[in-house]
């Protein structure tokens, strides 16, 4: 199995940018998951393998740059990163737009298994209403911006970039 | 089942990365622990360039505030409107850096007003998901900084200390839905718990039907939850509703602290005042016998 290296030192840049400048992007308390959508647009070119390590890497360094509990992004996005990897095979590629229901899809799921996680570990917390509060707008919002950043990435970036297509070809055996 | 999981090993993988996260998870919720040398490690790394993003994204916004400044003057010359623009962003920053001072002087007027010592702290970063609101502050255990210490600016209180390293922290918010502050209103004694609502307000909670609230009440810290100092000011009512049925009333509390655009806080090197210990239960007294 292979894994790309370029795809970590994405996940540390989008965690960054996300602690530090996410809040500016941020509509009545909700704002795009940019680790997410960097999640889904690898996810769905790999092996379920890298799928779930790309997710739970992702997961661990959303885990630590928020007031969560370490776990709980870490599994949601190994989840994402395995369905995104097993449906972006037979359904989904960069650039098109059947993107946005994958990513609204994606968003969904891991809104709702955050939202029940939530509500149990903390209590007193209703998971339909968390769902609905939080999961279901920023599953909108991650599916807008996400299909807006793929779109970015594949027209603008990557064929008129050509330092970022020898980074990608940077990789790592396992 | 041997055989489907020798052929689905991705799925093997994942269970085994569910299950685990799982039992982290479980035993941070059995008990509440400080940082861990993983989240020290990525706190660590990712400081010095939150730090910079924050800068870089802080001066963004100067620019950007001093762009709309220059959209009246685009209708004189062209001469005009270019030192415009630029008397315009020296303006903006200098206003920048004169409103800054001011914000450090009102929070050194809060430091002087109390009784305890207070530790000033830059804002590095928010939370990075939607699900919890938390700040990331540039101050942490080699300041004194310690978990459930409270943290105020000078219009009221911000949240409290969850999390700490060697130098950094995190708060979480009041308007966090996991924060809860015991509080009373001001005017009329009320006590209730005010919880965050994962927006820009917060939920005042357990306050009876019969109690007197109006919007415009001040709420304040009733320091009963043994974090925050009694009588700091939280935040204005600014709806209470009595529902048909239910015991209780429906009260939205706005922060009377600007939480969303907070840049300096200070974490109050509080500690609460030692609860009495319980006096020990009197002896049963033998039954009297005849």
């Amino acid at each position: 199995m292979k894994l790309n290296l370029y795809v970590f030192a994405v996940f540390i840049a989008t965690a960054v940018l996300q602690a530090a400048a996410g809040d500016l992007l941020s509509i009545y308390g909700v704002k795009p998951s940019l680790m997410l959508i960097a999640l889904y647009a690898f996810a769905i070119t790999e092996s379920a393998w890298a799928g779930i390590l790309y997710g739970a890497f992702a997961g661990f360094l959303d885990d630590c740059l928020s007031g969560g509990y370490i776990g709980l992004f870490v599994s949601e996005y190994a989840i994402i990163g395995y369905l995104a990897s097993r449906a972006g095979k037979k359904w989904f590629n960069i650039g098109e737009s059947s993107n946005f229901g994958g990513i609204f899809t994606a968003s969904l799921l891991g809104g709702i298994y955050t939202a029940a996680l939530v509500s149990t570990v903390r209590g007193g917390q209703d998971t339909l209403y968390l769902a609905l509060r939080f999961g279901l707008p920023q599953a909108a919002y991650n599916a807008f911006a996400g299909v807006f950043i793929l779109w970015l990435f594949k027209e603008l970036l990557a064929r008129r970039v050509p330092w970022l297509q020898k980074v990608r070809q940077l990789q790592v055996r396992l | 089942m041997f055989r489907y999981f020798s052929k689905n090993k991705g799925l093997l993988l994942l269970i085994t990365v569910v299950l685990a996260s799982f039992l982290i998870m479980t035993s941070q919720v059995r008990q509440p622990r400080g940082a861990g040398l993983a989240e020290r490690g990525v706190s660590a790394l990712a400081y010095p360039f939150a730090r910079a993003v924050n800068i870089i994204t802080g001066s963004v916004k100067d620019a950007w505030n001093g762009y709309f400044n220059l959209v009246g003057a685009g209708r004189e010359n062209a001469a005009l409107r270019k030192q415009n623009g630029a008397l315009s962003l020296e303006n903006t920053r200098l206003r920048n850096l004169l409103a800054s001072d001011v914000r450090v002087g009102e929070l050194m007027a809060l430091r002087e007003g109390l009784p305890y010592r207070m530790v000033p702290a830059h804002l590095i970063g928010r939370d990075a998901s939607t699900w919890f609101k938390s700040a990331w502050i540039d101050e942490g255990e080699s300041a004194g900084v310690r978990k459930n210490m409270p943290a105020a600016v000078y219009t009221g209180i911000v949240g409290k200390v969850m999390r700490t390293d060697g130098h950094t922290s995190r708060v979480m918010l009041i308007t966090d839905p996991g924060s809860a502050v015991s509080c009373v209103t001001e005017r009329t004694r009320e006590p209730g718990i005010l919880v965050g609502e994962g927006n820009e307000l917060c939920r005042f909670q357990y306050v009876g039907k019969q109690a007197d609230v109006a919007a415009g009440d001040l709420v304040i810290t009733s320091g009963l939850d043994g974090v925050y100092p009694a009588g700091m000011p939280v935040g204005e009512i600014v709806k209470a509703v009595k529902p048909q049925q239910g015991y209780f009333q429906d009260i939205m509390v706005r922060p009377t602290a600007d939480i969303k655009g907070i840049e300096e806080m200070m974490v109050l090197m509080y500690t609460p005042p030692a609860r009495p210990a319980p006096e020990p239960a009197p002896a049963k007294k033998e039954a009297a016998r005849p």
